[in-house]
């Protein structure tokens, strides 16, 4: 993954993001960002926020959980290294409630084991993604499931 | 009894005897003596009854005879102390009977026969036979024909003694080197004792014993191993110091003893208060006193030199046996403590290795927390800096471009040295987890392709991809198959700077084989085979100018090899480099 850190096609990509409401002005996808850390929690925002995307934040599982049911996000990152509630417990939560049960999860995790990957993926994820991770390979995977 | 006794004179018995003597002691087998014996009674006393019986048990058995009516006839015997020929066994004292008729002891079995003269055949004072004459007449046997009689039955004793000897000897002989030869199989301890048994009873046999004792020397002291006419306890209290008593004197001096009276021996020390004669005779191993073989009688003067001669070749037989035993036993011993160090040698490995693991498990927890908990700034870090260089938070120039870009790179790598010591450990470990699921390889390198084409042409090198026609499913864990891939791929873009990358798939019978080749710098041979090694100098001085870790090529072959499969390299510097691995089509 770290191969690949070359500048593939996210000027044409740009575009596509971007749709015109029902009264006509351009409103990006709302992501929802959870995230305990700040600097990443700023960091993945910034580049979501940069392509057009509006970012919604969350500090932890739990206050993720309510900003998902009260913004209904078409996405969300979700961290799972955080106190409290980690990021498996809250993809659980989210995917047993009716309310949030079909927004699309996409793990970032520090853990990059391969068991972890798969308890990502049996708590309801969609994808997982480890830090560090390329913003090119993180905007090309959300672009994926919004558009699918 | 003038028909029986032609010779009259002394020179007459001298002949007789010499003649006998030198029959008798011309061989040394008991029938050919008897015989001889028979043959020269013929001659001299030629129309007499003459038997020979022997004693065995309580009965007394005819060995040889002449005009003797029951000869040939296996039932006949006399018993012990029956007759004028059982007395003569019982008492060990000749008999001249004048008249048979008007003694009680006589039991008349021969009718006609009137006189009779019995002596008895010794050896080291035992009864061990009977020579009897029989007449027809009163008063036939003179002094003389006692006398004669009496040494023949002496030289005829020590002719069957010898004979005996003989035989027993080279029984022994063939018996002890049979257990020497046997022993080296058998548990040494169990020979031991089985070589004193054999020396024991095969000796006491020939000898007219009240005790017999084998002590062997152990700390510079006699004790007793084994014996005959002893409780156990005696045998076990039994010692004696070098130098005390007659035991201790021969195994001082090495040389044999033997006391014909006791009373008379001024370094006697009593073990029994019966006995009155003694024979020591010392058990050497080269040259080397190694114990001694004592017997003790309560007869006066019960021991000769042929029963020296006799016990000193069977102690030497012996004297090799005992030896060898103790060797075994040594060796024994030796294998015992080897075994018990090999067994502490292991507890301590064992706990050696305990702990090992112990410290592998903290190593690869401590790799795995640290990995982890880098992960965090690491993205931190990577994140900005990647924003940073593109200008996504305003202009920047291309010098500032380049240099982000080397904080970016070279933050990679960090995390990538990191993330590969955490698969070397868990590969060590053999912790490392494959999921082995349906993989289709063609249609993963169509798709992997695309980036590396995308890699190719932004180092505008020419990338191109051979697969064929039909490739079958196989098993593999897509995730270690794609690590093996970029592993080499990115070496292959490392090290070219201009010409092509290639990659090749093909269909062998049982495995599918990868071929990644270049147009780069090459590798001397010397280095091809360093290279699948960890920390290899020619991987770590490469990989620092390149930007890897050292690692990459050893977890490559490990995760190649849990897919059944082989890498390897072929290469020439300056000519590129060609990459193969296989993997297996039948991994369950």
């Amino acid at each position: 993954m770290f191969l690949f850190r070359g500048q593939p096609t996210t000027k044409l990509l740009y575009d596509k993001r971007r749709f015109v409401n029902k009264w006509g002005i351009m409103a990006g996808k709302k992501i929802l960002v959870v995230d305990d850390e700040p600097n990443i929690l700023k960091l993945v925002s910034f580049i979501l926020a940069s392509k057009g995307y509006a970012v919604i934040e969350a500090s932890g599982g739990a206050e993720g959980i309510t900003k998902a049911k009260a913004e209904k996000p078409d996405l969300i990152i979700l961290d799972v290294m955080m106190p409290k509630m980690d990021g498996f417990e809250a993809a659980k939560k989210l995917k047993s409630d009716p309310a949030t049960r079909d927004i699309p999860i996409l793990m970032l995790s520090s853990k990059a084991q391969f068991e972890d990957k798969m308890k990502g993926i049996d708590s309801g994820a969609m994808d997982y993604i480890t830090k560090p991770f390329e913003k090119d390979e993180l905007l090309q995977k959300i672009d994926e499931f919004l558009e699918s | 009894m003038k028909k029986l006794t032609p010779h009259k004179d002394s020179e007459d018995i001298f002949g007789v005897l010499y003649e006998t003597g030198k029959l008798i002691n011309s061989t040394l087998d008991i029938d050919t003596i008897l015989k001889n014996i028979v043959e020269i009674m013929s001659v001299h006393f030629k129309s007499g009854d003459f038997s020979f019986l022997v004693l065995e048990g309580d009965r007394l058995l005819l060995k040889a005879a002449l005009n003797h009516p029951r000869w040939g006839d296996s039932n006949y015997f006399i018993p012990l102390g029956k007759g004028i020929t059982g007395t003569v066994a019982a008492t060990g004292q000749p008999l001249n009977v004048g008249d048979v008729r008007r003694d009680k002891r006589y039991i008349g079995i021969r009718p006609k026969m009137l006189s009779e003269l019995a002596v008895p055949v010794k050896i080291n004072g035992k009864v061990v036979g009977v020579f009897n004459l029989e007449s027809p007449d009163i008063n036939s046997f003179k002094e003389q024909d006692l006398k004669l009689l009496t040494a023949l039955a002496d030289q005829t004793a020590v002719a069957i003694k010898n004979a005996r000897l003989y035989k027993s000897y080279a029984d022994n002989v063939k018996r002890l080197s049979n257990l020497y030869e046997s022993g080296k199989a058998i548990n040494s301890s169990l020979q031991f004792d089985r070589i004193l048994k054999a020396l024991l009873e095969t000796s006491a046999k020939e000898l007219n014993y009240d005790s017999i004792a084998i002590l062997l020397m152990s700390n510079g002291r006699l004790y007793a191993k084994a014996g005959l006419g002893f409780t156990n306890n005696e045998i076990a209290s039994y010692s004696a110091a070098i130098g005390e008593g007659v035991c201790g004197n021969v195994a001082e001096t090495g040389k044999p003893l033997i006391i014909k009276d006791v009373s008379k021996c001024n370094f006697y020390i009593s073990q029994s208060s019966r006995t009155k004669s003694e024979m020591a005779i010392p058990i050497k191993y080269e040259g080397k006193t190694i114990g001694v073989y004592n017997v003790e009688s309560n007869e006066l003067d019960s021991f000769d030199e042929d029963d020296l001669l006799f016990i000193s070749a069977l102690a030497e037989q012996a004297a090799i046996a005992i030896k060898n035993a103790e060797l075994f036993k040594e060796i024994e011993s030796f294998s015992e403590v080897l075994q018990k160090k090999v067994g502490e040698a292991t507890a301590e490995l064992k706990t050696a290795n305990e702990e090992l693991q112990h410290l592998n498990k903290v190593k690869t927890d401590f790799l795995s927390i640290v990995s982890h908990e880098l992960r965090t700034p690491m993205t931190s870090i990577v994140g900005y800096v990647s924003l940073l260089r593109d200008g996504e938070c305003g202009p920047i120039n291309q010098q500032q471009k380049e240099f982000l870009q080397i904080v970016h790179d070279e933050s990679m790598r960090l995390y990538r040295l990191l993330s590969d010591l955490l698969d070397v450990q868990k590969i060590e470990a053999k912790k490392m987890i494959y999921i082995f699921k349906d993989f289709d390889f063609k249609s993963f390198l169509e798709k992997y392709s695309k980036e590396v084409q995308r890699e190719c042409s932004a180092k505008s090198l020419q990338f191109n991809l051979k697969l064929p026609s039909k490739v079958p499913t196989i098993k593999a864990d897509e995730d270690k198959i794609k690590q093996v891939m970029m592993n080499l791929v990115s070496n292959a873009l490392k090290f070219t700077k201009k010409g092509s990358i290639k990659i090749e798939l093909s269909v062998l019978p049982r495995h599918l084989q990868i071929q990644v080749s270049d147009s780069g710098i090459g590798v001397s041979e010397e280095n091809q085979k360093l290279l699948f090694e960890k920390f290899s100098q020619v991987n770590m001085e490469a990989s620092r100018e390149a930007g890897g870790t050292g690692l990459g090529l050893a977890i490559t072959k490990s995760l190649v090899e849990a897919h059944g499969g082989k890498i390897w390299m072929e290469s020439k510097p300056g000519h590129g480099s060609k990459f193969v691995f296989t993997i297996s089509k039948n991994i369950q």
